[in-house]
């Protein structure tokens, strides 16, 4: 594989992995703090399957690097500082109520299967593969979202206000999921990435009318100034809780 | 105390085409959809599942054949009301280690009714307790839900608890810890 396309491609597959281990951590802060017992229980799931994706996608940008496909992943989460992480903004903000966390749940498992779906085209076997297998976990998580954004935004004054009190903060970070990276457009020429504008129209396309029967208004938001190379500051912060047990021991093992 | 929380749904699993659809437990939710899926990510995470039952605990009529068979008049004093015709889900429980398996269908104007019409169908099987429910009431899964609900379980890769060692990592920190205190001391 020539230099720069391998380069593109540890840059798409980091980016891949690091958006579903930070949105899995900050799912995971749901646990044992959801509103109902059986939400509690869905949700972590849903927060153990998107680590468990980060891994699949680390997994393959290990192998292309040369690294060992095992403890390499612990290397990038633990040992990295928040400027290397590339993963969407968007994923890394707190997890705010309940209704901000479904939310940007949902957002995301919808951008994550319409690019899952064309992933499974790719030209890269690896990759088709592994879009494949973790697709078939985005259909429940999707499903459970989408069920609960309708249920909230339909339900009372007080859960469609919060619902529209999320979609106001959480919009203008959606541009982040398909600005492309530098490499992006090589990786595209080759077929082994689809266009992201390609897969912004799908997404629109999907999730406007389900948000707008959800009895949600779709705000006229600037995008946002983030990028993945281009953070907030609750990423450094994300990173003091998810890093704190590896910094205080270094060496330590489990 | 009374439940504050959202309505509770009994869930019955179908393990294999071959066996009937049994009780798994209870899970709260606001709605039929929302208990499906709740009853997904409590029961079948692991164990294997085709097919998954959910209707709300109020709508379920239970009585035990020991109640049944101490009230000579339980088969005769009710009122059965004028209201059509529906059809009835039968659930069975046998002995007390037992959990209600599906039995069939019967017809009733209400649940009662439909319960004495159990008792005449299925008269001579030995049967501990006895549940009835509108077949309205139940929400299945359809065989759209395979893929989204239960297929996934197969293929995924988890390990049992016992597997993270976390008793024997106890152990050893709790010798560690006794062994320093037992150095304190002298």
């Amino acid at each position: 594989m020539e230099n720069d396309l391998k380069d593109a491609l540890a840059a798409r597959l980091l980016a891949m992995g690091d958006d579903e281990a930070i949105l899995g951590h900050r799912d995971s802060e749901w646990c044992g703090h959801a509103p109902i017992l059986e939400e509690d229980i869905a949700f972590a799931n849903i927060a153990l399957d998107e680590i468990g994706h980060a891994q699949v996608w680390y997994a393959l940008h290990a192998e292309l690097l040369g690294e060992d496909a095992a403890s390499y992943p612990d290397e990038l989460v633990y040992r990295r500082s928040a400027g290397a992480f590339r993963h969407a903004p968007l994923l890394e903000l707190p997890k705010g109520d309940w209704a901000f966390s479904m939310l940007r749940q949902y957002l995301f498992d919808l951008y994550e299967s319409v690019m899952l779906a064309k992933l499974a085209d790719s030209q890269n076997e690896s990759i088709a593969g592994a879009a494949i297998r973790i697709g078939r976990e985005e259909i429940y998580h999707r499903r459970h979202t989408q069920t609960w954004v309708r249920r909230l935004g339909l339900g009372t004054e007080e859960s469609n206000s919060r619902m529209q009190t999320a979609l106001d903060a959480l919009w203008p970070h959606v541009m982040e999921l398909f600005r492309p990276l530098s490499g992006d457009a090589t990786l595209i020429e080759v077929g082994i990435l689809p266009n992201l504008g390609d897969v912004q129209t799908v997404w629109e396309a999907a999730i406007r009318p389900w948000l707008t029967e959800s009895n949600l208004a779709i705000p006229e938001a600037i995008p946002s100034n983030y990028t993945r190379t281009h953070h907030t500051k609750h990423l450094a912060t994300l990173l003091d809780d998810l890093q704190e047990v590896v910094r205080l021991y270094p060496e330590g093992s489990w | 105390m009374p439940d504050t929380q959202w309505p509770e749904y009994v869930v019955f699993q179908q393990d294999k085409p071959e066996r009937v659809h049994h009780y798994a437990g209870g899970v709260h939710a606001p709605d039929a959809e929302v208990a499906l899926l709740n009853a997904r990510d409590v029961f079948v995470r692991r164990p294997e599942c085709i097919s998954l039952w959910v209707v709300r605990r109020d709508l379920i009529f239970g009585a035990t054949s020991e109640e049944i068979s101490l009230d000579p008049n339980w088969f005769t004093q009710f009122e059965v009301p004028e209201g059509r015709i529906e059809k009835y889900a039968v659930f069975q429980k046998h002995g007390p280690r037992g959990v209600h398996e599906y039995t069939g269908t019967v017809e009733g104007r209400s649940s009662r009714d439909a319960l004495r019409a159990a008792l005449t169908v299925y008269a001579n099987q030995d049967v501990t307790v006895w549940w009835v429910t509108p077949e309205e009431a139940i929400r299945r899964s359809t065989s759209d839900d395979i893929a989204a609900l239960f297929a996934i379980a197969e293929t995924k890769f988890y390990r049992d608890e016992g597997q993270y060692r976390t008793q024997e990592a106890l152990r050893k920190i709790k010798a560690m810890r006794d062994k320093e205190q037992s150095s304190h001391g002298e």
